[in-house]
């Protein structure tokens, strides 16, 4: 029966059965802890993902109970937990990086050219992504590789959309800046064979 | 979709290297953890167990492991541990799912190879032939027997009742990973008061 009950009817119940409070760890637990492990690996997301838990639980009586889900609240808390961990963020970006350029075949990487090619790219995207702004990281993140609604990261950051919208533009303008992703000369899978960077 | 976000996704690092992260475990730890928090004299003597983990429990391929999940619950009665889910089964995002039938557990997920992110585990599809057997008692192997077929399992061994003690049949799933159900003949004649006469 607690099953039917939208998140913000279970936080509600939770102000005074506190033990209710369980079943929104059941409902987004799994999702957080992914969200966490993406960001700063398994060990830090383990001791995260009880923090952001813990404070969620702290602080239910705050939610907006206008909000049917409460999963942008639960990004949101664990979004800031993740500034302590910057370094272990940006260690992980760049082993992700070193992974990438193994791993992520493309399809007309056909010539070592290429495959050399992708070995520089990755670090490039990934150096990109870390030299971001705090604040438009987490917003591009929050929408890339989480697929978060512009809506749902206003939520979780606590600003308002159009904060959302412009800090996206400005990331994706760095991030085109920065990595070249786009256009024959910058295309790093090409295969056009270049020995030069 | 194509824009200048598209190599930020490429890189989403479960997507370069999808861990095997055991992560129902670190999923148990935080609730206990929020559980203790939760302050106990308000439970009224609720009690939450903490998730029984076996020592060992296997993981089987699936090209498509979100048809296969549901499948194993309707089919097979498999009850899924939801907290414990990661990813939605699409085309560019594998789900790891974790099941339980008693108190055992199979995980399933995607069949890759590890070039793809996987774990070099194929499924029969892939195999042409099932490459192991899942063991599985249960409390009315009759009832289970008619459920499994009445929703599609390809049955491989109709039920029978063996000398050692055992009622039993055998299912393929929807990509053909072999399943032997069984229950104690002593069971089966508690539960039905029957002399455990063979039924075929």
């Amino acid at each position: 029966m607690v099953d039917a009950l939208s998140d913000a009817e279970v936080i509600g119940r939770s102000i005074d059965s506190p033990q209710c409070f369980a079943t929104l760890f059941d409902r987004h637990a799994g999702i957080v802890f992914r969200f966490l492990v993406r960001r700063v690996g398994r060990d830090a997301a383990d001791e995260l993902l009880g923090d952001t838990f813990r404070i969620a639980f702290e602080r239910r009586a705050a939610f907006d109970t206008q909000r049917p889900s409460a999963r942008p609240w639960l990004y949101g808390i664990a979004t800031n937990l993740l500034a302590k961990h910057r370094r272990t963020e940006a260690r992980r970006l760049r082993a992700t990086a070193r992974l990438a350029a193994d791993r992520i075949a493309d399809p007309l990487a056909d010539n070592v050219a290429a495959v050399v090619d992708a070995g520089r790219h990755w670090p490039r995207v990934v150096d990109a992504i870390a030299e971001l702004p705090d604040a438009e990281r987490e917003v591009v993140l929050l929408y890339a590789w989480e697929e978060l609604s512009y809506d749902e990261i206003a939520v979780a950051l606590d600003v308002p959309v159009g904060t959302v919208r412009s800090r996206l533009n400005r990331a994706r303008r760095r991030l085109r800046e920065l990595a070249p992703a786009g256009g024959e000369d910058a295309a790093p899978c090409a295969g056009n064979g270049r020995s030069d960077r | 979709m194509t824009d200048d976000l598209d190599p930020l996704r490429r890189i989403r690092p479960d997507r370069v290297q999808s861990d095997d992260p055991n992560d129902p475990e670190a999923i148990s730890r935080g609730r206990e953890r929020l559980m203790s928090v939760i302050d106990p004299s308000t439970l009224e003597g609720e009690v939450t167990e903490p998730t029984h983990w076996p020592t060992l429990y296997p993981r089987l391929g699936y090209r498509d492991e979100a048809a296969a999940l549901e499948f194993l619950c309707r089919a097979f009665g498999f009850r899924e541990r939801r907290e414990a889910r990661m990813g939605e089964g699409t085309r560019g995002d594998p789900m790891l799912a974790w099941l339980e039938v008693g108190d055992g557990v199979v995980m399933i997920g995607r069949a890759a190879p590890e070039a793809q992110g996987g774990h070099n585990i194929y499924t029969p599809l892939d195999v042409g032939r099932s490459t192991c057997m899942l063991n599985v008692a249960v409390d009315d192997v009759d009832a289970h027997f008619e459920r499994a077929r009445a929703e599609g399992a390809r049955i491989a061994m109709e039920l029978n009742d063996t000398f050692w003690g055992d009622r039993r049949y055998e299912a393929y799933d929807l990509e053909g990973h072999h399943w032997h159900f069984h229950e104690p003949l002593a069971h089966v004649r508690a539960r039905t008061g029957a002399t455990g006469a063979p039924t075929d």
